[in-house]
């Protein structure tokens, strides 16, 4: 089995495991961040270029390092390789740029997003990006669009992350949306603002790292740090029936599947990704509906619910060149 | 034409011609501010300025002006001053070769490319055509990977402050870095060409920007500013 060191960490990996895998193996800093790559997902990844790495060493063969940042996410193991993350320097402002590319575009709306709280792009910008934006024009922006009675699309806040095609091509029966033109006008839409028919179409909101895709049936309900999240099940014919449910008191707000560390779903006893079906995830709103299993630990996906912004109350901002910078690596 | 000599004489035969590395003919258009921009087939090794100045080829510079800089390989390749396209950075008379034309890499050389060269006369604004470039990979970005979606379209609005008049130093800077973020980190190379012609002319032709951003009412006069922004002259 080939072995591979990534920022000191050697761990042993099967044939055929990418760089990221192998380095969510070893956990916790040494895991570079992504925004498109899903591992339930094929062929997803390799679109926003945050999990690049730097490979000082390409195999026990052939050691020469590979000229340019490689994305983790599809980039294969070879027997003896040396992976920088975190302890190339150079990397993390290469990243941090990367980081600066996916906001110039997004509106920045958190306080007014449901996603706010659990966005991915949120912590990534968190991380890397600057206190201010130096980009001062103006920002690409689109009409909202209801795609089916239960999913809102707001295309000014995506990140043009693929994951959303990718559960169509996948998940659902057939696919009913793709992206539409090219370059920094793409978008994603059913063209003729149709609507996305097809009982597992839901999971595109669970898949979305960003606050593009939302659950119409949940918007502007409530803030998710407020809501308590408790692990439940129920029989359904359709789906594995294993969700989230997102409570306010006895009302069920929101429904979601379970998701891990990396914000992606869990799989099932069975071994199979565990998506819901439309049934579960917007009709069955009530208590009576589930059978709840007890309070779900959501230890990634909140930023609220991980004390972030605690632990990094000793950073120092550097006001000249508007980069913050830590005293010490946060944990 | 290639073809003939390789199947009449062999490849073998058809490797002598050239030098070093570079071997064979090269189909080279050439176009710009020439007395006879078109399309020619080199010997791979013949000396830039005989390629410029030659009657055999491209005749000299249009009413005989001073050649200013030229773009060796196609628009994506750096932009290299007279002075450096005619003489490498060794003093050596500079070569239609891979590998001279390479020499000095990126900071004194360029690359062959395509062989789409184009040669600019001292009139020429270095900012304007770097512009028209940036628009060029903007409009080609595929919209994939998010540094060449979103940097393209960022350096062409940041081009197009400069040329409106309304750009500052910082703009000049933050160019270079949105530059140094695309090179590299895509999956193609379109982030790489959309961004070696941007750091060529900030290399080479600082001031130039410096001049833009320094006297924007001289921009005003000027008939490029009335294109940019789609207004008629005539209606002024």
């Amino acid at each position: 089995m080939p072995k591979v060191t990534i920022d000191g960490h050697t761990i042993e990996v099967a044939e055929g495991t990418t760089i990221l895998e192998a380095a969510r193996m070893i956990g916790g800093e040494v895991a570079p961040p992504a925004m498109c790559f899903y591992s339930k997902l094929k062929t997803s990844g390799g679109y926003c270029r945050t999990c690049i790495v730097k490979v000082t060493k390409g195999s026990e063969k052939d050691p020469r390092p590979m000229p340019k940042p490689v994305a983790s996410c599809r980039t294969p193991i070879m027997d003896g390789m040396e992976v920088q993350n975190k302890t190339a320097p150079d990397l993390v402002d290469a990243r941090a740029g990367v980081v600066e590319f996916l906001l110039i575009n997004h509106p920045l709306d958190c306080p007014i997003c449901d996603q706010a709280g659990e966005c991915h792009l949120q912590d990534l910008s968190y991380e890397h990006g600057l206190s201010k934006s130096r980009y001062d024009f103006k920002r690409r922006e689109f009409e909202k669009i209801d795609i089916g009675p239960n999913i809102k699309l707001h295309m000014t806040r995506c990140i043009l992350c693929y994951r959303c095609v990718k559960v169509a091509d996948q998940v659902c029966d057939s696919r009913v949306h793709g992206v539409l033109n090219r370059g920094d006008v793409s978008e994603i839409s059913t063209h003729i603002e149709a609507a996305l028919d097809s009982d597992f179409s839901g999971n595109v909101i669970d898949v979305c790292p960003v606050g593009a895709l939302t659950d119409r049936t949940f918007r502007f309900k409530s803030r998710v740090w407020f809501t308590k999240p408790v692990d439940a099940h129920r029989d359904c014919k359709k789906c594995c029936g294993r969700s989230v449910l997102y409570m306010s008191g006895e009302e069920v707000l929101r429904v979601s599947v379970r998701k891990d560390t990396w914000g992606e779903v869990e799989n099932t006893s069975e071994g199979k990704p565990g998506w819901l079906c439309n049934e579960c995830r917007f009709e069955k709103k009530s208590k009576s509906d589930w059978t709840i299993e007890g309070v779900r630990n959501i230890d990634r996906h909140s930023v609220i619910s991980q004390n972030k912004y605690l632990e990094q109350k000793n950073r120092k901002i550097d006001v000249s060149n508007q980069k913050l910078i830590g005293e010490k690596a946060h944990n | 034409m290639a073809v003939v000599p390789i199947i009449r004489d062999g490849g073998d035969e058809y490797a002598k011609i050239g030098i070093g590395k570079s071997t064979g003919t090269k189909l080279i258009s050439a176009c710009g501010h020439l007395k006879k921009p078109g399309v020619y087939e080199i010997e791979l090794g013949l000396p830039v300025e005989e390629f410029i100045y030659s009657n055999e080829y491209c005749g000299g510079i249009r009413n005989d002006k001073k050649l200013k800089a030229v773009v060796a390989g196609g628009s994506s390749v750096p932009i290299l001053p007279a002075e450096l396209i005619l003489k490498t950075a060794n003093g050596e008379p500079r070569l239609m070769s891979y590998e001279s034309l390479a020499d000095g890499g990126f900071a004194t050389g360029t690359m062959l490319g395509s062989g789409g060269f184009i040669a600019m006369d001292e009139d020429t604004s270095v900012v304007k055509n770097l512009y028209t470039f940036t628009r060029f990979y903007h409009h080609e970005s595929c919209g994939q990977c998010s540094p060449c979606r979103e940097g393209t379209g960022w350096m062409e609005k940041l081009l197009h402050k400069i040329l409106d008049g309304h750009g500052t130093i910082a703009d000049v800077d933050l160019l270079w870095e949105i530059q140094s973020k695309i090179e590299g980190k895509t999956i193609c190379p379109l982030g790489d060409a959309a961004a070696w012609p941007v750091a060529s002319a900030i290399r080479h032709f600082r001031s130039e920007f410096e001049e833009y951003v320094r006297n924007p009412q001289n921009i005003r006069k000027d008939h490029h500013y009335y294109r940019v922004n789609n207004i008629n002259p005539e209606l002024v």
